[in-house]
């Protein structure tokens, strides 16, 4: 069992225990970490897969994460933008109606 | 399974309908299964593109792979990337304030001493490396997204005072927003005339032009992950009463 | 220099976009705003038209590959066109240059809508170059940021309303856009894996029936499905396709649903044809057989006029996946060929047009009566009678009577389908084509309906709510041109089949 082979074990595991918190939880904060989590997952998944190969290292598979991980903080920014906009929104209604 | 959509806390953390529960278990199970027979079972291609990256290298202008796939082979997918970065950007600017002024430094009497000790003798050591790591970028890992990360967290640590204001709409910002993205650009499609394809640099000049291109990202990057950032804060201030949320300041 | 062909300018299309997003951003509030918007849209259509005439002149079945740094694949990203992507980008192109007039006039002062004008310009910009850029890449990885820029942009255009519904909708909307892009790219790593290479063609060469290609193609569907809500997926597109703003709910249902949609179908039959299997497509042609009756039945229900459009959307996309059982038959070879493929083109323009005709008038019936319950639209008919009749034009597109797009599109659907003896797909076809029947004509007689206060004082603004603003004439005219480009395409077949005939000529892999 080579190391990169643990590494695109532990991706997987990742990418399926972040697609559980995705369908589960039900607030919205736990579903965007999860989704950050599955994110996460195939990073490392990839991150393994540059190094299949003992004696060679693949450039390639570490430039799309840095792609991905790049796309992954725009995403999660978008969505927390807009859940923080729900939270005040739902505020000053609440405050409103006291 | 995204029917429910909890925005307070004092919601249950688990949606508890027992279908969604079940479809994930087995969903999941089924992945974690599937794909690890492909890890374990199939060899697959067993260099990817290593090969053909170390011997194209040389004619990259920079000698780190990874920044030669960034910035030279799939240039294209880094100048999307960048403008991925942008739409976010709109998407949360706020829409007022066009005519204050870009950079503000206002005199606070209550000085916070820990703070203001972090940002004197910190923020100058992250810029400099900033700097180190935008540099290194054409030989060693580096480059523009990560100083421009170091960057926005080194702006993150200036606005937890008042003390410096960045207005993000005003005109000046707006300009520095876009500026990585129109220097791709027009780098990109002025090279359509002199090279004969897209993004296509002259090897003479690649290093030279693949460093011009990262220095702006590095400033596109900076304000615009610093601007998400303050996004927030200014979000946060705008309910007084919320105390429950306010821990960051 | 060499002789002009259609691949050069294909850079072009991305660009012009991205710069009318940038001046856009830079300029802010201004004047001419407008004028810019209407003349970069113009321009961008006529770029298109260009491109689209130099392919057809090439007669060939793709394009050259532009060969983006030099590099050329599988080191470098290529774009390339094929008679089906060029459809596609023909159908942006001119959906983009009537919506943009329609925009310039929705977001104006006159609907007190110019604050959101701000923001709607350069996201709907940077959505436009996304989709532009979709459709030519040939890169796996290059459509995944695509795929984002569209999904994201979307999601922020969504929320550009700013009521709490809008946000919602936006904000789930985003999660399942993010967790459809995260199984495609999850798919991307393990093709990675086993062909070495991102490019499209190269992994069709060597794609097999082999295990990992299953898993991939099984991880791709999944995640397109989710992004192009196929039931039971569809659970967040009402929402979000309803509480939009007019012009964004016609790009989603016309062209963002159909932008994933054309990248199942390139996976499904041109790169990974080999992994696919007959019962998966019966699975999916079952799922849009639900998704019909479903959608159709919601969509009768709804109280909402623009959720009962919304609605549609699901029911008519569901007829699209009925291409996935019925082009099996040929010898159990699939491909993107045959009638099927010509029936689901079709659909897809057909659909297009007439679902941005519906949502644009019906923004405008909303606009002049001041909100969107369809119990208010009794009478309608005397104060709006253009924008009544662009909507009654695209539901006889949408339900498939001639003469419209909607009837050949169908007319090539029940043919492939008696040919190919999968005769129950017929049933499914004919009974969703009534209920779509049941739902329009529940509106139309509604807004027919003789309201006797109406009849009695036919000068028009004297009726209405103070809640309402008179339509401009300009919106009512783009939808009035969409709704006569639906009918037109309904006459003339051959045109929308003459492009896509060169898909038909794509022989194999």
């Amino acid at each position: 069992m080579t190391s990169a082979l643990l590494y695109s074990m532990a991706g997987l595991a990742l990418f399926a225990i972040g697609f559980f918190g995705v369908v589960v939880a039900s607030h919205v904060m736990r579903k965007i970490l999860a989704l950050n989590v599955m994110g996460v997952g195939i990073f490392m998944f990839l991150i393994a897969l540059a190094k299949r190969n003992p004696l060679v290292v693949d450039p390639l598979p570490h430039a799309l994460v840095l792609t991905g991980i790049v796309i992954a903080v725009a995403g999660t920014a978008l969505a927390l933008n807009l859940m923080v906009r729900i939270h005040h929104m739902d505020q000053s209604s609440q405050e409103q109606s006291k | 399974m995204f029917n429910k959509l909890d925005i307070e806390y004092d919601g249950p953390a688990v949606d508890k309908s027992a279908l969604s529960l079940i479809a994930s278990v087995l969903v999941v199970g089924l992945l974690l299964a599937v794909t690890i027979k492909i890890v374990l079972s199939d060899k697959g291609h067993n260099t990817g593109l290593a090969p053909l990256i170390t011997q194209n290298i040389e004619l990259s202008g920079v000698t780190n792979p990874i920044t030669a796939v960034l910035l030279n082979f799939r240039a294209y997918d880094t100048l999307l990337e960048i403008a991925v970065l942008l739409v976010v950007v709109l998407a949360i600017l706020p829409t007022r304030d066009h005519h204050a002024p870009f950079f503000k430094r206002i005199e606070v009497s209550k000085q916070n001493l820990v703070l203001l000790a972090l940002q004197r003798w910190i923020t100058p050591a992250v810029v400099i490396f900033a700097g180190y790591l935008l540099w290194a970028g054409a030989h060693q890992p580096g480059g523009a997204f990560q100083a421009g990360a170091l960057l926005a967290g080194a702006s993150v640590l200036m606005f937890q005072s008042d003390t410096y204001q960045v207005n993000y709409t005003s005109f000046m910002a707006r300009v520095l927003l876009v500026l990585s993205l129109v220097v791709f650009i027009t780098i990109g499609t002025a090279l359509i005339w002199f090279e004969g394809s897209l993004l296509t640099y002259p090897l003479a000049f690649s290093g030279l032009l693949i460093l011009l291109i990262e220095t702006c990202a590095t400033v596109s990057i900076t304000l615009a992950l610093a601007s998400l950032y303050s996004s927030f804060i200014a979000s946060e201030n705008i309910s007084v009463t919320d105390h429950k949320h306010r821990t960051i300041k | 220099m060499n002789y002009l062909s259609s691949s050069l300018l294909l850079p072009a299309i991305v660009f012009l976009p991205l710069l009318a997003a940038i001046i856009a951003f830079i300029i802010g509030r201004n004047r001419l705003q407008g004028l810019i918007n209407i003349s970069f849209s113009l321009t961008q259509f006529l770029l298109v038209v260009l491109t689209t005439l130099l392919f057809l002149d090439e007669q060939t079945d793709q394009s050259e590959r532009y060969v983006i740094g030099g590099w050329g694949a599988p080191l470098g990203i290529d774009l390339i066109v094929d008679g089906f992507s060029i459809l596609m980008l023909a159908l942006t192109g001119l959906l983009t240059l009537l919506i943009t007039l329609y925009s310039a006039s929705y977001f104006s002062d006159k609907y007190n809508a110019s604050e959101k004008s701000l923001r709607f310009w350069p996201l709907w910009w940077f959505l436009i170059s996304g989709l532009n850029a979709l459709f030519m890449s040939a890169d796996a990885f290059n459509i995944y940021v695509c795929l984002e820029i569209i999904g994201l942009s979307a999601a922020a255009l969504v929320a550009l309303q700013g009521n709490r519904a809008a946000l919602q909708a936006a904000l789930r909307y985003l999660l399942v856009g993010l967790l459809g892009s995260l199984f495609y790219l999850f798919a991307i790593a393990i093709l990675y894996r086993s062909h070495g290479t991102l490019d499209l063609m190269q992994i069709a060469e060597t794609a097999s029936h082999s295990f990992p290609d299953k898993v991939a193609m099984i991880l791709i569907t999944i995640g397109l499905l989710l992004k192009i809500a196929l039931f039971p997926l569809h659970f967040w597109l009402p929402p979000a396709h309803a509480n939009a703003p007019t012009p964004v709910s016609a790009i989603l249902s016309a062209l963002v649903v159909k932008a994933s949609l054309y990248i199942l179908i390139k996976f499904w039959f041109d790169v990974l044809g080999e992994a696919t299997t007959f019962g998966a497509s019966q699975v999916l042609g079952a799922l849009g057989g639900t998704g019909i009756i479903y959608g159709s039945w919601c969509a009768f229900r709804a109280t909402q006029l623009k959720l009962l459009i919304a609605y549609s959307t699901v029911a008519q996309l569901g007829y699209i996946f009925l291409l996935f059982p019925l082009s099996e038959y040929s010898m159990g070879v699939s491909s993107f060929t045959g009638s099927a493929s010509q029936a689901a083109v079709y659909f897809i323009v057909a659909h297009a047009c007439a679902k941005a005709a519906m949502f644009l008038a019906a923004g405008n019936l909303i606009l002049a009566q001041g909100n969107g319950e369809i119990a208010k639209l009794k009478g309608i008919a005397v104060r709006e009678p253009l924008n009544v009749l662009v909507f009654a034009i695209a539901g006889i597109s949408l339900i498939g009577l001639p003469p419209s797009a909607g009837f050949i599109a169908k007319w090539l659907l029940l043919t492939t389908a008696f040919e190919s003896g999968q005769w129950w797909w017929v049933i499914v076809v004919i009974t969703g084509g009534l209920l779509g029947a049941m739902y329009l004509f529940k509106v139309l007689s509604l807004a027919f309906s003789t309201d006797p206060a109406v009849v009695e004082s036919p000068t028009a603004k004297s009726t209405a709510p103070v809640s309402s603003v008179p339509v401009s004439s300009v919106m009512t005219t783009v939808a009035l041109i969409l709704a006569l480009i639906t009918l037109a395409l309904g006459l003339n077949a051959e045109f929308i089949l003459n492009i896509s005939n060169t898909v038909t000529e794509v022989n194999g892999i």
